[in-house]
């Protein structure tokens, strides 16, 4: 037996004890379990390591910081109540567009960032509070942002895991949009379809009125929306129009949006909601902080390697079954993580296929990667949108969803020049 | 430049939240989460790593 | 202060010491690899200049870096020899650093810049588990060699894009191969460090008339462009002229055209924005490969890995790997040895610029001494 796979049990084994037993936050369990891997290797405490694997997602912890506090800020200024209201108000009567407005509306900004934490805590939350009164049970209203989070993630035009699979093996991201939308709209509409549409189709309008919250649109007009607008345009714009539009970056584009919502709705107290939404991001920081050091040290003693082969060591139908499994489960650690590690060799064992196809369906693999536990980031947000504590209630609903997508996917690259003749 | 400028301000805003959110986490654990997640801010803050 | 010290803000206290002392810590390492080595140029050395003199939006940068110039006062050509445009990549400078300290030159001129990115050697990559230094026990004694990223230091720019549009394609990139030099060309004077590097690059081969300009990587083992020369359409012939001559010496080496769709490499942009033949060399290394084992100095030095070998058994590689694995040594000597025979080639091809580099050991004379007895 190879000692990798030591090494490997004896991470597996200290982060479950910390985590299941000890009940430690996840993000310490998986410190624990990667200072458990180097000694077990030989390696001591490697702190230069430790420390350095903590910058792995340094950047995305800012988006989702920054993320929460506009999220904050949309709902403390009272526009997030009053999207909400218009959505019930003006697309009652006709569920079928509901649920097709609704899908592409949550798959916006992830088509523009490709980021599916950023979508589930913008137009995700948005959406929420309307889908729920409607009717929808609060998990399945999860389940719908996070399927359609992860959807707009891997949508075109921007689809970042496509562009590491693609980076891997120098193929630039040409030639993406058709694959990526086949592999992406059809799934999220059948998705949200048969999640929602079954819900929506006797709405008590009546009842539901009387529930609505304070009309603010009415007090403060269209300023209610403007920290919205600023965002979507600073968004858009850097993608549509990049010569003219300064690169501020997803952070920062969200900074501005909430420092906006302070003069365009209700009163709030900035740092106030700025604490809250780190207070309730601190355990997914801290996931990824942990992650990072936990590849940094599966990297360094040669487990990762270890599992990179082993899922490429399986023959031919069960390379698919291997390619359907591990690619997700090692989006544990994050769809981009598992798109480096898995997606760009799997790419290398299909050459010959179409690429571009191989490369779409391999990057709506990494999405799934964020439902898995325990980072599972698509999964605990649409969670807390929702106000649900146990997001595994989530991920219960997201299953079959979540299969079908992979089936979708495999199916993709076993046909991946009959589908690249037309598409 | 201007732009790393900024970004060093929002670091140091989101630095300071944590700091403010070690002493006001309920559990221990929580707080030492709190703690550690500061250093990759810290350490970029400064322009170390 | 007494308010601080209340009973429950003790433990938030002593973690805050703890992520200290821990932060302290990395942060002492991490700024060690800022310090640069020595290194020795040989006799034939003319002159040390900064790269910022071909762009002055360098200077003072941590992108900025020395040029050093071997000239042997006879009529020739030029040669310009990139080293560390990848420093996760060290046959490639380890390969300039060994024309930097050992050459004699008899014709026309030798430009050697071994930290092409100087900015990327004084990090390493997160998750990537890479040492900071390899050593090698030189006949001097022991030296240590910083081994650093793929890409510039974040320090150096920071934040990334989200997507990465190459100047002045406009292609779409990932948003961290913004810091990539070799996606980089052909630069523009400002702009990120990376792009102002890579003009200042691409001005002082047109300043300085380089006749041939190398640049040296390495690549995984499972990756299709590997123990490559990659020509672009002006550097065909004489690349496929040296590869044949190399392949009768027994050193196999695959030829690559430049992609044509593909913006922001440098052989691809030299083609379009200068005069000189470009050619990319590449070897297989083991420690830049997602398949493999544990990634520790003897991995770059050795170049053994368990894990490659059952990939080479899988049939998932583009190169040979077997026990012996695919030691520094040899492929520096690769490295060494095609880079020779192009500059052989293109001597050749044209007699008027000629450029006669000596000193330099050929491939079976270097594998017997081994690579300590030229540092
Ligand atoms: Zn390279």
């Amino acid at each position: 037996m190879l000692p990798e796979i030591t090494y490997f049990i004896i991470m597996l084994v200290v982060f479950i004890l910390a985590a299941m037993w000890w009940k430690l936050p996840i993000g310490i369990s998986l410190i624990l379990a990667s200072i458990a891997g180097a000694l077990a290797s030989g390696d001591g405490i490697p702190i230069r390591h430790l420390v350095e694997g903590t910058f792995a997602y340094l950047d995305p912890i800012l988006i989702i910081a920054t993320a929460m506090i506009f999220m904050g800020a949309l709902r403390r200024s009272g526009a997030l109540g009053s999207i909400s209201r218009l959505i019930i108000i003006k697309l009652h009567k006709q569920p079928f567009w509901l649920v097709i407005f609704i899908t592409l509306f949550i798959m916006f900004p992830g088509m523009i960032t490709g980021l599916s934490t950023a979508t589930v805590l913008t137009t995700g939350a948005l959406v929420a509070p309307a889908l729920m009164m409607l009717g929808i049970p609060r998990v399945t209203v999860a389940a719908i942002i996070a399927m359609s989070a992860i959807y707009g993630m891997i949508a075109p035009p921007i689809n970042i895991p496509a562009m590491i699979i693609g980076g891997g093996v120098d193929m630039p991201y040409i030639g993406f949009e058709l694959p990526l939308l086949f592999a992406t709209l059809p799934l999220a509409i059948g998705v949200n379809l048969s999640l929602g549409y079954k819900y929506l189709r006797k709405i008590d309008i009546e009842n539901i009125q009387t529930k609505l919250g304070e009309d603010y649109v009415a007090k403060y007009g269209i300023r209610l929306f403007l920290p919205l607008i600023i965002v979507v345009v600073l968004m858009l714009g850097i993608r549509i129009l990049p010569q003219y539009f300064p690169n501020l970056g997803v952070p920062l584009i969200f900074m501005i949006g909430s420092l906006v919502a302070l003069i365009c709705g209700e009163k709030f107290n900035f740092f106030k909601i700025s604490h809250k939404a780190i207070q309730e991001a601190l355990p997914v920081i801290g996931i990824l902080v942990g992650i990072g050091m936990f590849i940094q040290i599966m990297t360094l003693n040669g487990v990762r390697g270890m599992l990179v082969i082993s899922s490429l060591s399986t023959p031919s139908v069960w390379r698919y079954v291997s390619m359907g499994v591990m690619i997700p489960l090692f989006g544990a650690v994050s769809a981009y993580g598992s798109a480096s590690v898995l997606g760009v060799p799997f790419l290398l064992a299909f050459l010959g296929q179409n690429e571009i196809i191989v490369g779409s369906a391999l990057s709506l693999l990494t999405g799934l990667g964020d439902l898995m536990p325990p980072t599972a980031l698509a999964g605990i947000f649409a969670a807390q949108v929702v106000g649900e504590e146990n997001y595994f209630k989530v991920l219960r609903v997201t299953l079959i969803p979540a299969i079908a997508t992979a089936l979708w996917a495999l199916a993709m690259i076993f046909f991946a020049n009959q589908l690249g003749a037309f598409l | 430049m201007i732009l790393k400028i900024i970004y060093q301000l929002i670091l140091l805003f989101i630095s300071l939240l944590l700091v403010y959110d070690v002493f006001k986490e309920k559990t221990r654990m929580l707080q030492l989460t709190a703690a550690l997640a500061l250093i990759p801010f810290i350490l970029r803050l400064l322009m170390i790593k | 202060m007494t308010n601080l010290l209340k009973n429950k803000n003790i433990f938030p206290i002593l973690s805050l010491l703890v992520a200290a002392v821990i932060g302290t810590i990395a942060a002492n390492q991490f700024l060690f690899m800022r310090k640069e080595q020595p290194l020795h140029p040989s006799p034939a050395l003319s002159k040390i200049e900064k790269l910022s003199v071909y762009n002055p939006n360098l200077t003072g940068t941590h992108g900025d870096t020395d040029v050093y110039f071997f000239d042997s006062g006879n009529p020739g050509g030029t040669v310009l020899i990139l080293g560390g445009t990848h420093p996760n990549e060290p046959a490639g400078f380890m390969t300039a650093y060994l024309f930097l300290e050992n050459c004699e030159l008899s014709a026309g001129r030798l430009l050697i810049i071994p930290r092409a990115n100087a900015s990327a050697f004084t990090h390493n990559d997160p998750m990537e588990g890479q040492p900071q230094f390899i050593t090698i026990d030189g006949k001097n004694g022991k030296r240590q060699f910083r081994f650093g990223s793929r890409i510039t230091n974040p320090i150096d720019q920071w934040p990334d894009p989200e997507i990465y549009l190459h100047y002045p394609s406009g292609q779409k990139l990932a948003g961290n191969e913004t810091r990539n030099l070799n996606r980089s060309y052909p630069g523009k004077p400002n702009g990120s460090l990376t792009v102002r590097v890579a003009y200042a690059i691409v001005n002082l081969i047109n300043t300085e008339h380089v006749d041939v300009a190398f640049d040296l990587h390495e690549a995984a083992p499972e990756y299709p462009v590997v123990n490559a020369i990659v020509a672009s359409e002006r550097s065909q012939d004489i690349a496929s002229e040296a590869a044949m001559m190399l392949e009768f010496e027994g050193i196999r080496y695959s030829l690559e055209p430049s992609p044509y769709n593909f913006h922001g490499l440098s052989h691809r942009e030299w083609q379009d924005e200068t005069r000189t033949f470009p050619i990319l060399l590449e070897t297989a290394n083991p420690v830049q490969g997602r398949l493999r084992g544990r990634s520790d100095e003897a991995l770059i030095i050795t170049g053994k890995d368990k894990m490659y070998l059952r990939a080479a058994a899988l049939g998932e590689l583009h190169v040979p790997f077997d026990e012996n694995g695919i030691p520094l040594e040899m492929r520096v000597a690769r490295h060494v040895a095609a880079v020779q025979k192009i500059i052989a080639t293109f001597s050749e091809y044209h007699p008027e610029s000629a450029i006669e580099v000596n000193g330099i050991p050929a491939y079976e004379e270097f594998l017997e001494n081994g690579l300590q007895n030229y540092f």
